[in-house]
């Protein structure tokens, strides 16, 4: 009888228990749901709102000039942006990320360190009128040269924290076993550490990349914009997308704001291809 | 008859202002094996990171005293350290082959020290895989990452990388604590191998390990240098109370 | 293979056995021969032989101390070095007895030599069992080692024979005791040889077999 009652009263435990854990779970899941829908409801308007008029422009949207209907220039625009910038910012943050790795107690290490932790945060419309008061007015017109420039100083700390995190992760015995085999500690970090903290360099790169190719208020004062042409000299001024949609959702007329919905969709997609073929490829390698 | 390849006088170390290490005086004879036993945090593995300086690249670390290799203080000003580390070469606790093929773990070393040709390069794999006990297992695979292999193999791998740079000496930091025990027999008898032509020093926590393969011992307390004889005058009658009370089981 | 350590040692100490088992086998030839030949130079040599025996017997059992405290050996690695030791104890027990033969020799006062077929007939037979109790040893042979405790029985035989033999011997002419009883001394000796190295087949049984021989199959009688 006693022995029944304790099962009982087992069985009720167990089952509130598992209430508990049910309601735990779905509150966790719809609290999720609600936090990512602003995301899906982001892509699904764009994607709603920019695929009739890329349909209706068909090519001629990609590769067209503005006064054609299409959105060729810009694109063209942010690939040698974010192409110049990383050109121009990664080897700097690397090698900023490998000295705040190597030197973590050192004045400079930490100082290195704490600024690009702050410049990770930094207003980017700042950086913008920065680089027009040293490049834009002494060189007396807006270039393509210093709205990378300005990507650069954007692009930078990402990369550096990423690839001083990446590097730091790696367990010290790696590094130590590069020491014993002789190596000086230019080739410990270079041909080991690197080597292996590649990951999460590449993820850096990639976040880098991703974030300063939808940027808009540091070109606002450098790039200057060019649609009707496309770009060929760094020294001149340049477009970009997310500065074409700028422009064009300041503009009255119903078929600007179409296009820039479109831009929108272009930028996405850009967005997407270059992040998940690269993410995707870095799967398989071997977690440490 | 027994040189002495590896010497220390008198050797103090300090973490900061905490000492680790007192007046440690031992003698590292060629071609033999020479482990270093004790409980945790006795010093060993901070005495064996002294012998290829490893300690340097920890900056509280200050040292007094002197590490001899072959009559000459590897302390002193003019000491090439990279060169020093190619001559003493490690191997670690966990196995830590690099995150690439296993043909590319074994000429890092090669390279590093300017040895650029393609041919010479296939030799010295070949020559330092057999000489590890690991060649048949992967000599169909050698372009594969070195980290698919298994822990016992990814040991051996880093024992080869070690060799591959022909050192004098071959300092092991527990080489078989990650290790099952049919790997870690297999290490020891590589041991035991590799003695003909190396110089060894391995530190470990298995005292029957170092009972096995080893030849001269010094157990380490507290920093400090207790014993050091040969095997099996530790193992059979050691001299202190401290040491018996250790092999024995009977510490703390 | 791993452990090539542990067992070169062992093999090294397997070997130091059969070489003690050849000076043993030596000491008894050479003890009994110096016997019925009155030859005291030899029954001198074979007393200080003894010694190297002895030393022999050290040497192994340091080994083998050294093997277990430094090697680990388990189950029949571990049965081996315990044979070993055992092995060797009796060996130099074999080495003891001849010994005391060539005593008997040193100290006898029938300065002439001895005919006495049932003695070397004794002798053969022991140093065949000797052989084989080693050749068991070496090669693992369970059948072998049982044989050769077996063997026992018929040493105890000859040697009631050589018993009677002598008692008549002395009934016959009582000058003749002194020699008698030096001839019983000298098949006494060999008889508890016989009775070790039976011992030692009972012992490699063990090693192979991780048991020893059933108490049944145990002859008490050859146990006095």
């Amino acid at each position: 009888m006693l022995a029944t009652d304790k099962n009982v009263k087992y069985t009720t435990h167990k089952r509130v228990r598992m209430i508990k854990d049910n309601i735990f779970l779905f509150l966790v899941g719809s609290l999720t749901l609600i936090t990512i829908i602003p995301l899906f409801h982001i892509i699904i308007s764009i994607v709603v709102k920019g695929l009739p008029i890329i349909i209706k422009n068909g090519t001629t949207f990609v590769f067209g000039t503005l006064s054609e209907g299409g959105i060729g220039p810009a694109i063209a625009g942010t690939l040698m942006l974010t192409f110049l910038a990383t050109l121009i910012g990664l080897p700097l943050a690397f090698l900023a990320g490998a000295y705040s790795y190597e030197y973590p107690n050192s004045f400079i290490g930490r100082t290195t360190k704490m600024l690009l932790q702050i410049m990770l945060e930094f207003p980017t419309i700042l950086v913008g009128t920065f680089i027009m008061g040293i490049l834009v007015i002494p060189m007396g017109s807006f270039s393509a040269l210093a709205g990378a420039i300005a990507l650069a100083l954007i692009l930078t700390p990402y990369v550096s924290v990423y690839t001083e995190e990446a590097m730091a992760e790696i367990p010290r015995i790696y590094k130590e076993g590069g020491y014993a085999l002789g190596c000086t500690r230019a080739q410990v970090i270079f041909k080991v550490i690197t080597k292996m903290a590649k990951k999460g360099i590449l993820t850096g790169i990639l976040i880098g990349m991703a974030k300063v190719s939808g940027e808009t208020a540091p070109l606002l004062f450098t790039a200057g914009g060019l649609y009707e042409v496309y770009p060929t000299n760094p020294l001149q001024p340049v477009g970009a997308i997310p500065l074409l949609i700028y422009t064009l959702v300041q503009s009255p007329s119903i078929e600007d704001h179409q296009i820039a919905w479109g831009a929108a969709l272009v930028m996405l997609i850009i967005f997407l291809a270059l992040f998940i073929p690269i993410r995707y490829a870095l799967k398989d390698e071997i977690k440490l | 008859m027994e040189s002495i390849k590896m010497e220390t006088n008198n050797l103090n170390l300090w973490y900061g202002d905490k000492q680790a290490l007192y007046d440690i005086n031992l003698p590292v004879y060629k071609n033999k094996i020479t482990a270093l036993i004790g409980p945790s945090g006795c010093g060993k593995s901070t005495f064996l990171r002294c012998l290829n300086r490893l300690n340097d690249l920890i900056t509280t670390v200050k040292i007094d005293g002197n590490v001899m290799l072959d009559g000459r203080n590897i302390y002193d000003e003019d000491v090439d350290v990279y060169d020093l580390r190619k001559r003493v070469g490690m191997v670690f606790q966990k196995p830590n082959p690099f995150a690439m093929s296993i043909y590319d773990n074994i000429t890092f070393g090669p390279k590093i020290h300017g040895i650029k040709n393609k041919t010479e390069l296939d030799k010295i794999v070949k020559w330092a895989l057999k000489k590890a006990a690991l060649w048949d297992e992967v000599k169909d695979e050698l372009n594969k990452n070195a980290l698919s292999l298994s822990g016992g193999q990814q040991q051996r791998l880093c024992i080869a990388r070690t060799i591959a740079v022909k050192p004098e000496v071959i300092l092991m930091d527990e080489p078989t604590s990650a290790l099952d025990p049919i790997s870690t027999l297999k290490i020891e008898d590589l041991m035991a191998e590799l003695a003909k032509d190396y110089t060894i020093v391995v530190v470990t926590h298995n005292m029957q390990q170092a009972s096995r393969i080893s030849d001269y011992t010094g157990f380490f307390l507290m920093g400090k240098l207790i014993e050091f004889d040969k095997t099996e005058k530790i193992f059979l009658e050691p001299a202190h109370k401290e040491t018996e009370d250790y092999i024995s089981g009977r510490f703390g | 293979m791993t452990r090539e350590i542990l067992y070169t040692k062992i093999e090294e100490v397997e070997n130091d056995v059969m070489d003690m088992g050849t000076l043993c086998m030596d000491a008894l030839k050479n003890s009994v021969e110096s016997f019925l030949n009155d030859d005291k130079k030899l029954a001198k040599e074979v007393r200080e032989n003894d010694d190297i025996i002895d030393r022999k017997e050290m040497e192994i059992e340091e080994k083998c101390v050294s093997i277990i405290a430094l090697q680990q050996p388990v189950a029949s690695d571990l049965r081996t070095i315990l044979t070993v030791i055992k092995i060797i104890s009796k060996l130099e027990k074999i080495g003891d007895n001849a010994s005391k033969i060539a005593k008997i020799t040193l100290k006898s006062k029938v300065n002439e030599p001895v005919e006495n077929e049932l003695l070397n007939v004794m002798l053969d037979y022991l140093e065949i069992m000797l052989k084989d109790a080693l050749v068991s040893f070496k090669t693992r042979n369970e059948v072998l080692a049982r044989d050769v405790y077996n063997r026992d029985k018929k040493i105890d035989k000859l040697y009631n024979q050589l018993y009677r033999a002598m008692i008549s011997y002395i009934i016959e002419n009582p000058k003749n005791t002194t020699k008698a009883t030096e001839i019983i001394f000298v098949g006494k000796y060999l008889e508890r040889c016989s009775n070790l190295i039976a011992s030692i087949g009972d012992r490699v049984v063990y090693m192979i077999k991780g048991e020893r021989i059933k108490e049944e199959e145990f002859d008490f009688k050859h146990f006095e």
